[in-house]
């Protein structure tokens, strides 16, 4: 052989000499388990539990919604819950609510389509996070079971309108409005003028009409008589062992716990995988840019009127 | 195929590209095979050995079975694909300056010139051992190494067309001017629709 040929060959035998003793290394010094969250995991499959997030304001978005940017607005609870109908492998959903509730059309739909799930044979567990007052609790009371913290802000049964007064800013100010209008009503909640006895009563009327269901929807989905509840529906917040005790919750726990509740109710093994919207730091990303914009909304509605003339179920200390 | 591995021919080509590109260049011309099969093994075994050091440097998981199976195949794509875009424009650039083109001797140049990559395996672990800048040595021997990879390859280009060093040095370079350009201009438009978009 050749003396060329004798080094190149050795030169070959110490590359695979390295990579051999490389392998065996890094084997023999890897760690068990995996550092970060996002490692690669074993793909999930089979039958499981699907998580819906309910975060914020209840309310349909009135603004068009980015194709990048997911939106926490009702709309996207819909979506979320009508793609985990559609998946075979989801038999329960846990519905994580963090909400201080919202207006009544949006928490209305949200409540008739987890009803809709709950008469397919989908085991719904809330479980209540900071805040799931008034709107928040009214799509709770559509799960089969209720699972709150024990410092949970919840309760808040009940109808609200607001409409600012501004007459004597604008009397001062000298400010005066024309207003044209083909009905006596039509302007009814204006921000100009006082609101007349009337108008107070049309009001009262609306509000006591969408209490009264939010009763009746509390009462079905709890299968509580609406007599048991009515005592406590006077739009006080309580926490999670005050709602315990009047029977507006079924349960004190985490949302680990609510987890496990749900596998239990669905007769699903304790491994069995969580579906979770948000399983990729991509997604949390925009996640994360959501919630900025969310908090943009809210300023928004602080400081200006557009969302003044609006019945609400919320709880708006 | 036995016998040509016995025969221990493709060792010569090793040699020449450690030792004398020119005369590497050569020899690729006279040879019978269109493609050089060693050629496609050391990018292959390039690709495995870059993955391997990177791995020796930190604190490795489960996650290193998936590196060194879909990861150096992944690797190896990257790296023929970059190969062959890197032979198609020096080829191309070789036939504007008034050259013949050449792509199967400037293709197989170019994967043989991969070779030098192989000893960073050994020559970083040598640092790993004794705890001593690992992580140091591995960036001054990427450099080095990546370095003595161009040598070969405009060493051999300027064997190829009879073109003086520096000529062949432009050659070489122009493949990585350009695909730096391309890439400034995509960098610029993707932040120009990043920041229109949030803003």
């Amino acid at each position: 052989m050749d003396k060329s040929r004798k080094i190149i060959v050795s030169i070959l035998a110490l590359l695979t000499l390295s990579a051999v003793l490389a392998i065996v290394d890094i084997t023999l010094t890897m760690k068990k388990k995996a550092r970060s969250p996002y490692g690669i995991t074993a793909p999930k499959f089979g039958p499981g539990v699907g998580v819906v997030r309910l975060s914020g304001a209840i309310e349909f978005s009135s603004d068009s919604v980015s194709p990048l940017v997911k939106s926490g607005s009702t709309e996207s609870v819909l979506r979320r819950l009508e793609e985990l109908e559609k998946d075979s492998n989801i038999k329960a959903i846990v519905l994580r609510i963090n909400s201080p509730g919202g207006t009544v059309a949006a928490t209305q739909e949200i409540y008739g389509k987890l009803q809709a799930l709950r008469k397919k044979n989908i085991i719904l567990v809330a479980s209540m996070g900071d805040v799931a007052a008034s709107g928040g609790y009214y799509a709770a009371s559509a799960c089969n079971h209720i699972m709150a913290n024990h410092g949970t802000i919840t309760g808040s049964i009940g109808v609200i309108a607001v409409s600012p007064n501004l007459k004597g800013l604008f009397e001062k100010l000298g400010i005066r409005m024309n207003v044209i209008k083909s009905g006596k009503y039509k302007d009814l909640l204006s921000s100009f003028r006082e609101i007349s006895p009337e108008e107070r009563a049309l009001v009262q009327e609306m509000i006591d009409s969408s209490y009264n269901k939010f009763l009746k929807d509390v009462s079905l989905g709890r299968n509580i008589p609406i007599s048991d509840i009515q005592p406590y529906a006077d739009g006080r917040v309580m926490n999670g062992e005050t709602a315990l005790k009047y029977k507006l919750i079924d349960e004190i726990g985490t949302f680990e716990m609510a987890l496990a509740r749900a596998r239990e109710k669905a007769k699903l093994p304790e491994d069995a995988p969580v579906y979770d919207d948000v399983k990729n730091p991509l997604d949390q990303f925009f996640m994360t840019l959501d919630g900025m914009a969310q908090k943009g909304g809210g300023l928004e509605r602080r400081v200006g009127l557009r969302d003044y003339y609006m019945l609400e179920y919320r709880y708006q200390p | 195929m036995i016998q040509y591995i016995r025969s221990l021919r493709w060792a010569d080509y090793l040699f020449y590209v450690l030792t004398d590109p020119r005369k590497l260049m050569k020899t690729i011309e006279t040879s019978e095979s269109r493609i050089i099969p060693g050629g496609i093994f050391i990018v292959l075994f390039s690709a495995l050995f870059e993955i391997l050091t990177v791995s020796l440097l930190g604190a490795e998981t489960q996650y290193f079975y998936y590196k060194v199976t879909y990861g150096v195949i992944f690797l190896f794509l990257i790296y023929i694909i970059e190969i062959l875009m890197i032979s198609s424009l020096v080829d191309l650039f070789c036939q504007f300056s008034g050259y013949g083109g050449k792509i199967r001797g400037i293709l197989n140049l170019v994967c043989l010139a991969q070779f030098p990559r192989l000893l960073l395996l050994p020559a970083v672990y040598i640092f790993k051992v004794f705890h001593f800048a690992p992580v140091f040595f591995y960036a001054l021997f990427s450099i080095m190494l990546l370095l003595w990879t161009a040598l070969i390859a405009v060493q051999g280009i300027s064997e190829m067309h009879g073109m003086i060093f520096s000529r062949a040095f432009l050659v070489y370079l122009f493949p990585f001017a350009f695909y730096g350009l391309i890439s400034f201009l995509l960098t610029m438009l993707i932040m120009v629709n990043f920041f229109g978009y949030f803003s």
